[in-house]
């Protein structure tokens, strides 16, 4: 296998890493296999299976760089961080640097530096990522460059901000998302679209672009969207998309009917705030209930885990509102633990269901 | 496949930068839609606070609303700002302001974009100047009384001496949703701008009728990035207004960094014409 050399990387790493990960899952329940006298392989298909699985592992590791060892997992987590501390630092450090000299430039080198900036982080990115070198932080500084370079243009021009610049943001940071397989990169690039929407929004119906803050429900059309985007449109060399696209969209529908449930005086429905209040407490419950089922059934873990801790925070808040001022705390606890155990035993009947379908 | 990826994520910064500069171009040819020769006094240093001394950009704040924190001003920067406004703004005021629940329904209205008129040193500055201060008694009188009261009318009345001196004669007079209207109404392209603006609507029951009113909550650009070829004199003014606060820290004895607050109240050191 040759070294990889920049083409098709994350969908490769990511199939690759799996790969390595069956193979150490394999060798240690081959060990236990043998403990327990289940199976014995004699010494030549032993050896035979070590030395394939060792040439596997040492080609896999030169071309995509995998984690081998648990411990070379937990040191690339390690190095991810680093990374991203780094970026922030690097990113920090640039701009004090622009600080520190953007005055004494003339206006056409403002803004030519500006300008190139992104386009010299992009160059830097694909240099790391033939060199195999962490792509997060390289990602993350050329957003930043593209971010700070549309705020100075605006700054020394003196114009006036416009949600069209999260657009541009969110694009960017998409394709970089796709081109080196990077969820931090999709994460930042649906948090700029979610709020490009919003603001969009917000402007079409003649209010200020602040105005998109006071209505969350400017947020559902977003998270609906990107909830269901990757069923229609599949990522089958990027696996690890689709779980980000559900987790944003729900977090967006969730949180909008979370505030709305107990604020609604943010609604723009033209109905009484307690009308708006109950109907979205209702909704949330039979959104929460919907999304634990479809996740449980559709085997999507992440769908089940946000909409678990969104209907139990709805659940804790209504019982906040119902009972906090006057039940003694330990009862208003005691409550909020029975409640938890109830709900894990319907979680465990509805698991038991299931398996029952299965067998 | 990455290098198209690649070359899209290009396109991407290449699109916005040259729409971005197109708008700018734009918005830079023909005839300015106004032209007003500001002063410190509308105008002035935006100071970049912690870590000032590394800040090489000079940059000019717009202060708009007049000498807008003083009590005495208030209501003659808003009193023009009533229902009528309002609902030339934009807003639909038709809910009675007597019923219960009129301070939830317009509680409830967002914040809006309308042109804002900013009136130069003309008649809202001169009635500012006429009008206010109230005398020294009558301030007292409406502060309660007492020797409490006495103090601080006499810290108002030099407070508002000392913005007739220095603060911004730059007031908003008038709101629509129709810049052309606006302009008939305020021919003056010398004293009247006419620039985007946020407003909202602001309900208060402790009047009788209770009062719905508008407020200017911002405008999009508040602050002049100066290029490099027109500082010179800022920068002077810039660097003595350091040393002279870093005079006055040591005077007092002060062993920590001054900070980049705007220099007292005083006659203004330089004009600035905007367009």
């Amino acid at each position: 296998m040759s070294r990889q050399q920049g083409g098709e990387p994350r969908a490769s790493v990511e199939s690759a890493q799996r790969r390595a990960d069956r193979i150490q899952a394999f060798r240690l329940e081959l060990e236990e296999l043998e403990r327990d006298g289940i199976l014995h392989l004699t010494g030549a298909d032993r050896d035979r299976l070590r030395s394939h699985h060792d040439s596997l592992l040492a080609a896999l590791a030169n071309a995509y760089d995998v984690d081998r060892t648990e411990v070379e997992k937990r040191l690339s987590v390690g190095m991810r961080i680093a990374s991203f501390l780094g970026a922030i630092a690097l990113s920090a450090a640039a701009y004090f640097l622009f600080d520190r000299i953007w005055g004494l430039l003339s206006a056409p080198v403002q803004v030519a530096f500006v300008a190139a900036a992104p386009l010299v982080a992009l160059a830097a990115a694909e240099v790391a990522a033939r060199r195999d070198r962490p792509l997060y932080f390289a990602g993350l500084v050329a957003v930043a460059s593209f971010v700070l370079n549309l705020s100075a243009l605006e700054t020394l021009f003196n114009i006036a901000w416009s949600p069209s610049r999260l657009a541009a943001w969110s694009a960017f940071a998409w394709v970089l998302a796709y081109a080196y397989g990077l969820r931090v990169l999709l994460a930042v690039a649906i948090v700029f679209f979610m709020v490009f929407l919003a603001e969009a929004v917000s402007r079409l119906c003649g209010y200020g672009w602040e105005a998109f803050f006071y209505r969350p429900e400017n947020f559902v059309a977003a998270g609906v969207i990107l909830f269901a985007l990757p069923s229609a449109v599949p990522h089958r060399k990027l696996e690890s998309f689709p779980p980000i696209y559900r987790i944003f969209g729900a977090l967006a529908v969730y949180g909008s009917v979370l505030v709305l449930a107990f604020s609604g005086q943010y609604s723009s429905m033209p109905l009484r705030i307690d009308t708006v209040e109950t109907g979205y407490q209702l909704a949330g419950f039979a959104l929460g209930g919907l999304g634990i089922w479809m996740g449980i059934r559709q085997g999507r873990a992440e769908v089940t885990n946000v909409s678990s801790v969104f209907a139990v925070t709805l659940l804790y808040l209504k019982f906040f509102d119902w009972w906090w001022d006057w039940m003694p705390k330990w009862l208003f606890f005691l409550v909020l633990g029975g409640a938890a155990v109830g709900l894990l035993v319907l979680l465990r009947r509805v698991r038991g269901t299931l398996r029952g379908a299965r067998a | 496949m990455r290098g198209a990826w690649l070359a899209l994520a290009a396109l991407v910064v290449l699109l916005a930068d040259a729409s971005l500069l197109a708008g700018v171009a734009r918005n830079r040819s023909g005839e300015p839609e106004s032209e007003l020769e500001l002063t410190e006094r509308e105008l002035p240093l935006l100071s970049a606070g912690w870590g000032e001394e590394e800040v090489t950009a000079v940059v000019l704040r717009l202060d708009w609303d007049g000498p807008g924190w003083s009590r005495t001003s208030r209501h003659v920067l808003t009193d023009w700002f009533d229902r009528s406004k309002l609902e030339a703004a934009g807003y639909d005021c038709s809910y009675p302001v007597e019923a219960e629940d009129a301070a939830t329904h317009y509680g409830r209205m967002l914040p809006r974009e309308a042109w804002v008129v900013l009136e130069h040193e003309a008649d809202a500055w001169r009635r500012w100047l006429e009008e206010e201060p109230l005398g020294l008694e009558e301030q007292v009188g409406r502060l309660g009384g007492g020797e409490e009261a006495r103090a601080r009318a006499a810290e108002l009345e030099k407070e508002h001496e000392r913005m007739g001196v220095g603060g911004s004669r730059l007031f908003p007079v008038d709101v629509g949703t129709d810049a052309r209207l606006l302009r008939a109404r305020y021919p003056d392209r010398t004293r009247y701008a006419i620039v985007r603006g946020v407003v909202k609507a602001s309900f208060s029951r402790g009047f009788e009728p209770p009062r719905l009113r508008g407020e200017i909550s911002r405008l999009p650009v508040e602050t002049l990035h100066v290029p490099r070829a027109m500082r010179r004199l800022l920068d002077d003014v810039r660097r003595r207004d350091r040393e002279d606060r870093v005079r006055r820290a040591r005077e007092k004895g002060e062993t920590s960094r001054p900070t980049g607050r705007h220099p007292e109240m005083r006659e203004p050191r330089y004009a600035v014409r905007v367009r």
